[in-house]
């Protein structure tokens, strides 16, 4: 979820009453968004909806919130003008889009310089993929000679921060957000870039503006704002985003033109989107006790316009798709804690999964023999599951693991509970254990490729632990459980050979019994004898 | 006489043969065995027959032969007059009559084997599920490998959205991919005419560790649910992360559908509530709105916990048409996902979220049931 820092009173301002901070926590889930933090003047939001981007800044919240106490929903002004930027036909297959605008007369604060950096960083990141699908650049007004150029170069310059010009590979190797999204442009021999017309170097997107011509401060008073990026739908809307936040801030707004080889857009366009529904079919849905008028009402203070069954909304909202949209968007205008919570009125049988109900028979019968029930991970690691076994076979492995000590599944219980005797050889003994779990195994068979299997696992460990005393605990529980089984004699890796066999119920093997070789009770660490059973819950 | 050589090498032979020859049951006739007493009887077994009234002698002797075995001083049958420990014998021959039984001290703690008992957390995730049961909730399974198609297509998540990506959640080296089901192809228009992008079935294919409980219920939606229904799972789940006190890198997430005709958000939040009240010992419960891909209304709950204050205990919303239909469900469903280590954490008294997993036998032995 984004989240921004900010100023407390910089969002009463902009709300534009003075609010206690609850009535501001309460208002601020107009916006779903959580005040995360408070100290002072500063305050963390936490934004939740992934959706609305419009809604990630104190701009944007306040905005919805100002609806709400009964502003009408209006477009901000956007002015002609001249300015245009040119896209180069090789950009197609490099980084092929681009929209902007300028914003003119800004008196920056600490807060609104601040929110507006946060804003675009938003909208570069998550929203924009990373700056893959948009990345956003902002520069100085007054140093730029119209119109601009976006096209590959190979034109050295000064990137952020740095007092040297530099060529555009040394850039994505020594610049920080070169070594950061310096893939993104991996295999190219000339760059993106925004140049002006005098062709000094704007910013190579999207990696950094240049230190002379792109560095926004709070004497800046008039602004060119760029989005550039894969994704042009994206693009747009996150230039109607900046450019609205400058608005309310009080800048004016102007209209940049992009000339593409084929076509041009101009930006931003502000306008309404809409959608066609009966409010009867939203209130009902809504199970709230209101009529149709307080229904428009209530959708009004959430920035809507309503004509009929029309329902228009600023085009910066894109998460409208359904009418369960309008539906939600009611419910939260109302208040979701004034609603009365109700138990549905249906009657249901509650019952366990029959594996769940063996499964605790398993659990009974154990804890009955005397034993101490454990729970371990899932997660796993091949020389825990095969080194330290010598089983024979592979884990259902990880490809993204934060450790190594978790990076596969476990395909047998065993494994972890001779860890967990290794770390239990103070405690007192005799060491009854088991555990009940879910292990994972291949199986092409499967639609997922592999298979979950539920097994149970009993280990006994102590001076004189042996054959003889594990198979009894296995012959009780398998008395209790009504399981006609014998045990065949079976050699494994791990199990001492002559003391070991493979139990079989049903006609087909479901598990091993025997002593654990001592050499396997070195690896893990154990210096005790340990005979256990492993067997499928069947 | 070749086999009287190999006899006399074998322990049980030397020591019988001595015995015999001792008694006078048998005499040894150049080189041959002769039998003096056809039925010998010894004075042990004699001894042993009448086990009841034996004097200290023959006691001594049936020790010092290794027949009996002398017990503790505690044990000893009786002292005097007085009885210390209360047998078989002395029960059903009445010598209990008219005696005493040496007096104990009662205050002393005996000593007795570990016990057979649950795992603390176990016996937590037990009660969760009878309470669930209980409220007319049938349990949902399903395997711990999941294609991404049910841990997010199946969920209207679409393909490009961030928590989809590397960091949010674990993918497979090995195996990497698994099938679809039949009902793919709805999923795909239904992905491709809301968010505007071309679903591909090969990214739906991939495998990952569930990442959600949610994966269980669009399994249960596209497996012909009744309606009315109640279902819940205690599914295990699994995301990147950093083990320490306050992460798990695997945990058990609680999560539930309801399907009927006629709910709407309020039974939503009765739902969240009654869960909150009867599950967690909440005093007060808050809804805050929230944002999920696939559900819509969104609602997180906070309860108010008697000790804890307030705490965030997990989203909820009514799944979307765009999911549901697709997988053949036309009534609406409420969906709620619940982690709950957090109050079983205080339940059980533990402050480190590992120890949820304890690795330490003696806590585990020791804690109390709660």
């Amino acid at each position: 979820m984004p989240k921004v820092e900010a100023s407390l009173n910089d969002l009463k301002s902009l709300i534009g009453k003075d609010v206690s901070v609850e009535e501001i926590e309460d208002l601020l889930m107009l916006g779903k968004t959580e005040l995360d933090e408070i100290n002072g003047d500063e305050i963390k939001l936490d934004f939740k909806d992934t959706n609305r981007p419009d809604l990630w800044s104190v701009e944007g919240v306040a905005r919805q919130i100002r609806y709400w106490l009964g502003d009408e929903v209006e477009l901000p002004e956007v002015k002609d003008s001249g300015y245009k930027v040119i896209v180069s036909p090789e950009m197609k297959d490099h980084r092929p889009y681009t929209a902007s605008f300028v914003a003119k007369g800004i008196k920056w604060t600490e807060a609104s310089l601040s929110s507006f950096i946060q804003l675009q960083e938003k909208l570069s990141g998550s929203f924009g993929l990373n700056r893959r699908e948009v990345a956003i650049g902002a520069y100085p007004l007054d140093r730029i000679a119209w119109p601009i150029h976006f096209k590959m170069g190979k034109i050295p310059f000064k990137p952020l921060g740095f007092d040297e010009e530099m060529e555009p590979e040394e850039i994505l190797k020594k610049h920080p957000k070169g070594r950061e999204f310096g893939h993104l442009l991996s295999g190219f021999s000339k760059y993106p870039m925004f140049v002006d017309s005098d062709g000094k170097v704007l910013s190579m997107p999207p990696i950094t503006n240049s230190e002379d011509t792109g560095k926004v401060e709070m004497a800046t008073g008039d602004v060119f704002v760029e989005a550039s990026g894969f994704n042009l739908d994206k693009i747009m809307l996150a230039v109607q985003i900046m450019a609205a936040a400058l608005h309310e801030r009080g800048a004016e707004i102007y209209r940049v033109e992009t000339i593409y080889p084929q076509f041009s857009v101009s930006s931003p366009e502000f306008g309404f989107r809409e959608i066609e529904v009966a409010l009867s079919k939203v209130v009902g849905f809504s199970g709230l006790d209101i009529t149709e008028e307080e229904a428009a009402d209530y959708l009004r203070r959430y920035g809507y316009l309503i004509s009929g069954n029309t329902l228009r909304y600023p085009s910066w909202r894109r998460d409208i798709m359904h009418w369960r949209d309008v539906a939600e968007d009611l419910l939260i205008s109302y208040g979701y804690n004034n609603i009365n919570p109700e138990a549905p009125d249906i009657y249901t049988i509650g019952r366990n999964s029959e594996s769940t109900d063996r499964e605790n028979k398993y659990r009974e019968a154990m804890v009955g023999l005397g034993f101490q029930e454990v729970m371990t991970f899932v997660l796993s690691n091949p020389e825990k599951e095969i080194s330290k076994t010598g089983i024979d076979g592979r884990a259902v492995e990880i490809a993204n693991p934060m450790s190594s000590l978790y990076s596969c599944m476990r395909m047998n219980l065993f494994p972890s509970l001779l860890e967990f005797e290794s770390k239990n050889q103070r405690r007192e003994y005799p060491h009854h254990v088991f555990e009940s779990g879910d292990v994972v195994v291949p199986d092409e068979a499967q639609e997922t490729s592999t298979r979950t299997e539920k097994r149970l696992c009993a280990v006994i460990s102590h001076s004189k632990a042996g054959y003889s005393e594990i198979s009894g605990a296995l012959d009780r529980l398998m008395k209790m459980m009504g399981i006609e089984y014998r045990i065949e004699r079976e050699s494994y890796p791990f199990l001492i050979r002559g003391r070991s066999g493979r139990v079989v119920a049903g006609g087909r093997t479901i598990g091993f019994i025997g002593e654990v070789h001592p050499g396997v009770l070195r690896k893990f660490g154990v210096e005790f004898p340990v005979a256990l059973f492993e067997i499928s819950q069947i | 006489m070749d086999s009287f050589e190999l006899l006399k090498t074998q322990d049980f032979f030397r020591i019988g043969f001595a015995w015999a020859k001792k008694r006078g049951w048998i005499r040894v006739d150049s080189g041959k065995i002769v039998l003096l007493e056809p039925d010998p009887v010894s004075p042990e077994r004699q001894m042993l027959s009448d086990i009841g009234s034996l004097d200290e002698k023959s006691i001594r002797h049936l020790l010092s032969r290794n027949l009996i075995r002398k017990r503790n001083i505690a044990d000893i049958v009786e002292v005097g007059d007085e009885i210390q420990e209360l047998t078989h014998e002395i029960i059903i021959s009445g010598k209990w009559e008219g005696r005493k039984f040496r007096e104990y001290d009662v205050s002393l703690p005996g000593k007795f084997r570990h016990p057979g008992k649950y795992q603390p957390y176990r016996r937590f995730l037990d009660h969760v599920r009878e309470t669930l049961v209980r409220l007319g909730f049938r349990e949902m399974t399903g395997p711990l490998i999941e294609t991404e198609f049910w841990n997010f297509d199946a969920l209207f998540q679409p393909q490009n959205h961030p928590a989809r990506g590397w960091t949010d959640t674990y993918k497979l080296k090995y195996p990497k991919k698994g099938r679809l089901p039949p009902l793919w192809e709805k999923v795909k228009e239904s992905h491709e005419k809301s968010w505007g992008y071309e679903w591909d079935p090969e990214t739906a294919k991939q495998l990952m560790p569930r990442a959600h409980g949610t994966a269980l219920s669009a399994r249960t939606l596209a497996n012909s649910p009744e309606i009315p229904g109640r279902y819940y799972a205690i599914a295990r789940v699994f995301r990147p992360d950093v083990l320490d006190a306050t992460h798990l890198i695997e945990f058990n997430q609680v999560e539930g559908i309801v399907l009927d005709d006629s709910l709407k958000f309020k039974h939503l939040l009765g739902i969240l509530k009654m869960f909150a009240v009867e599950v967690a010992g909440a005093e007060k419960v808050r809804f805050l709105p929230d944002y999920y891909p696939f559900t819509e209304p969104s609602v997180q709950m906070s309860a108010k916990h008697p000790e804890l204050g307030w705490v965030e205990f997990g989203g909820a919303g009514i799944f979307r048409e765009e999911l549901t239909k697709p997988l053949g469900v036309g009534v609406p469903v409420i969906a709620w996902g619940i982690g709950i280590d957090r109050l079983a954490m205080f339940r059980l008294g533990i402050t480190d979220i590992r120890h949820l997993f304890s690795d330490d036998l003696e806590w585990l032995r020791e804690s109390p049931l709660r």
